[in-house]
């Protein structure tokens, strides 16, 4: 009977100020759309190479030496990285003073006829010093391509010369020549056959604003968790706690009462922002709804056991609004909701087991990702836990506190 | 006069008794700076990082290996498949190469088709040109096994022989083909490096002095609005009332909790300079445009947390909307994403908010990009909004007080 007197007067304080429960709701739906403009794109990134351009010089244009440079420039990995300037020589060095390319590929004039004859007029490459990490790129890749020509016309040699050495007759050794001509060309033009391609992804396979949906619906249960840390400093100053020892009303129930009035706000907030997040954000929510209840539930849990905890810690309802602020962005930092968790560097990685933002995130990720209540269900055990143990604490440190307003 | 310093006094006294806030205060943007700074992926490194598995350990394999480790520009770490894997999944990577068990049997036999897994993230783009790296490499190998392959079998199936010649057959022509790339492959490339002149001068701002110029800005923001909630204190217990009383009493009592939150601001900026440079060493950038422009800053953050004050009806109100605001505008002003290159519409966006004149202004100086006129503007415009908000600020004091 103490636990819901007490969860009534709360929802009461807590539902007052209607101007600070509407922005809860405004608040996280603007960050989540800033958020997927902001990092979105970076999310989508390589971490170690960016796209460039580089400055053709085709003077051979031949047939040939067109069919190489779009081979080259309609491949799966060069589309969308390397940009390709068809130029002349005199304004593809314009541009490398500029700094606008990473070099430049020319192809001179008679070089498809050479490489057919088998005198092989170099390809050059003028590189720009300035970009180094591209150039070596690009570099290495026209050494690979001009190693395949000959790779080719390393083993027609070799083949050539032996049957000769080996006193074959002229017919023999044409149709041995013919054969290994094409037999080496096809190797060349097969020569991606020895690779298999997988992808694997650190990230999960959700759009941006899915992404930060998830990440920032912890930080959101936790602001408004802070509303929980007011009414405790708020009893504090008014000398409402002190009062309250000298009733019958014990510290725990005390506790639960504030903690299931705090949950179910919470969890109303998780809930609308998650329905509206779907409706102006077109996020899946065509999951598990039983997954999508139990993971708010447990993130609200863990968010207001964190509350209650930091209300029990701080004497001062500054101190205490600052610190759980502050201590908000640490976790939701820490836990990967805003930078992801492969960002971070392995002992903060480790860390994350322990924060709740990363395992209400991860459950809320699954959600979006229309993953079965039974993937959703052990990031709703551990937030759980989390929270059993939090609230464990803050019950510890209000006796404490209490002891010390006696 | 002498009320001046007394109230500047008495204000500075009860801000630092609350130990817990000054604590807190001073501890969670260096937890912050420390948290992100440690961030990986947000400065391209000069060598590109490739992982590879060599499951197949054959002469071959190695041979492939220890010709793409000679690479410039690219760095390859040996590692087993788990690892490799992991690396391509947490960014560790660009991309993981594979080689099974079976590959040099593969190529013996003139067939060996996917037994190179080539591992990427969906983000990675330079997968692709290091594979034709390496294909160029497995063709090498390949061509010549092949051509050996191939003058063994005729040799056998037409009866040839080379007069004088001893040993194995396959031997003589693998290292023939082989030696066709000695001293340069068949096909070269020329090589020539240009370097290009409209290159800035830019000095390179690591991503632990962006965070933590960032994170300066918005623990600043933070403890001015905080620290401004002696307005709301002495609005409700009366105490402002009592002081229009006296002619001038209140614009003093106003003025100097205003520099009281000044100092206490530069006092913060002061120990978190000295912090990180403990613990992340000395910053080499100018120190008088910098301290201009956090001067600046200062008095626009204490001006916003004045205003703010005289605006909330209540301390509750106040802390309710403080650290929201606060973060809403350090975000948009890039505090939290500063290292990043922002789409156009945040860039504009930053300008609404002084965070954003304060971190652009601030990370020029470090960079070496800025100008001292610029720096001056920066400060201009800080300095001037600050003084519109505190005058906004009195103006709303004064009245809501007169009404009481």
């Amino acid at each position: 009977m103490m636990v819901i007197w007490i969860f009534k007067h709360e929802m009461k304080q807590l539902l007052k100020d209607r101007v600070a429960a509407g922005l809860l709701i405004a608040l996280p739906l603007l960050f989540i759309w800033l958020f997927s403009l902001a990092l979105g794109p970076h999310l989508n990134s390589d971490r170690f190479a960016s796209k460039f351009e580089i400055a053709l010089v085709d003077q051979d244009d031949t047939p040939g030496s067109r069919m190489l440079a779009q081979q080259f420039e309609t491949s799966d990995y060069v589309k969308g990285y390397v940009k390709v300037d068809h130029t002349s020589e005199g304004s593809a060095l314009e541009l490398l003073r500029q700094d606008r390319i990473a070099g430049i590929v020319l192809i001179p004039a008679g070089f498809i006829d050479s490489v057919y004859a088998g005198t092989n007029k170099p390809l050059t490459f003028i590189a720009n010093a300035n970009t180094r990490a591209e150039s070596d790129l690009i570099k290495n890749e026209l050494t690979g391509a001009a190693d395949l020509v000959s790779a080719g016309q390393s083993g027609i040699i070799t083949v050539w010369r032996y049957t000769k050495w080996g006193g074959a007759d002229q017919t023999l050794a044409d149709k041995q020549f013919s054969a290994a001509v094409s037999s080496f060309t096809l190797a060349s033009l097969a020569r991606n056959n020895v690779f298999r391609l997988e992808t694997v992804s650190g990230l999960p396979d959700v759009t941006w604003l899915e992404y930060f949906t998830a990440g920032l619906l912890a930080v959101f249960a936790s602001f408004l968790g802070l509303r929980g840390v007011s009414s405790f400093q708020a009893e504090r100053t008014a000398g409402m706690a002190q009062r309250l020892q000298a009733s019958p009303l014990r510290p725990w129930q005390m506790v639960l009462g504030k903690f299931l009035a705090l949950s179910l706000l919470i969890m109303g907030q998780l809930v609308l922002v998650v329905l509206v997040t779907g409706v102006m954000f077109h996020n899946y929510l065509g999951g598990s709804l039983a997954g999508m209840a139990v993971i708010s539930a447990a993130t609200a849990f863990a968010a207001s056991a964190l509350s209650l905890l930091a209300a029990s810690l701080f004497h001062s309802a500054q101190a205490a609004s600052l610190a759980g602020y502050a201590g908000s962005l640490l976790l939701a930092f820490a836990g990967g909701n805003i930078y992801p968790l492969v960002d971070l560097p392995e002992g903060v990685r480790k860390l994350s087991s322990f924060v709740f933002d990363r395992w209400s995130m991860d459950g809320f990720l699954r959600v979006f990702a229309g993953e079965t209540f039974m993937r959703i269900a052990p990031d709703a055990l551990v937030l759980l836990s989390i929270s059993g143990v939090t609230l464990a604490l803050a019950a510890g440190g209000y006796r404490l506190t209490g002891r010390r307003i006696r | 006069m002498k009320e001046i310093p007394q109230i500047i006094w008495f204000r500075l006294k009860l801000m630092l008794t609350d130990k817990a806030l000054l604590a807190a205060i001073l501890a969670a943007p260096l937890l912050l700076t420390l948290l992100l700074g440690g961030m990986q992926g947000y400065n391209k490194p000069k060598l590109i990082p490739v992982a590879v598995a060599d499951q197949d350990k054959s002469d071959f394999s190695r041979l492939v290996i220890e010709r793409l480790a000679a690479k410039e520009g690219l760095k390859v770490i040996s590692s087993d498949e788990a690892s490799a894997r992991n690396m391509v999944q947490n960014y560790a990577a660009e991309a993981a190469f594979i080689i099974k068990k079976g590959f040099e049997a593969g190529i013996l036999a003139g067939n060996a088709d996917s037994s190179i897994t080539i591992v990427k993230s969906p983000q990675s783009l330079a997968y692709g040109l290091i594979q034709d790296t390496l294909a160029g490499e497995v063709a090498r190998i390949s061509a010549n096994t092949s051509a050996a392959n191939w003058v063994s079998r005729e040799f056998r199936e037409y009866g040839l022989s080379i007069p004088g010649m001893s040993g194995d057959i396959w031997d003589s022509a693998w290292k023939y083909a082989d030696s066709l790339w000695e001293p340069e492959p068949l096909l070269r490339l020329e090589y020539k490096e240009i370097q290009g002149s409209a290159v800035e001068e830019v000095k390179p701002v690591s991503l632990l002095q962006t965070v933590s110029t960032g994170m300066l800005l918005v623990f600043i923001l933070l403890l001015a609005m905080f620290n401004s909630s002696w307005l709301i204190e002495e609005k409700s217990n009366s105490t402002l009332k009592r002081l229009i009383m006296v002619p001038g009493l209140l614009g003093k009592s106003f003025g100097a909790n205003f520099v009281a939150v000044f100092l206490a601001a530069c006092g913060q900026t002061a120990l978190f300079e000295i912090c990180t440079r403990l613990l992340f060493g000395p910053a080499p950038e100018p120190f008088g445009p910098k301290y201009l422009v956090i001067s600046a800053y200062v008095f626009g953050a204490a001006s916003f947390g004045m205003l703010l004050s005289a605006w909330a009806r209540s301390l509750a109100q106040l802390q309710a909307a403080a650290a929201p605001l606060v973060l809403f505008t350090s975000f948009i002003g890039g505090c939290f994403w500063g290292f990043l290159d922002p789409p156009p519409l945040l860039r504009l966006l930053s300008l609404f908010t002084p965070q954003g004149w304060a971190l652009h202004s601030l990370l020029g100086i470090l960079a070496g990009t800025s100008s001292l006129r610029e720096e001056m503007a920066t400060a201009a415009v800080l300095v001037s909004t600050g003084i519109i908000s505190l005058a906004v600020a009195y103006l709303g004091v004064g009245r809501s007080v007169r009404a009481l």
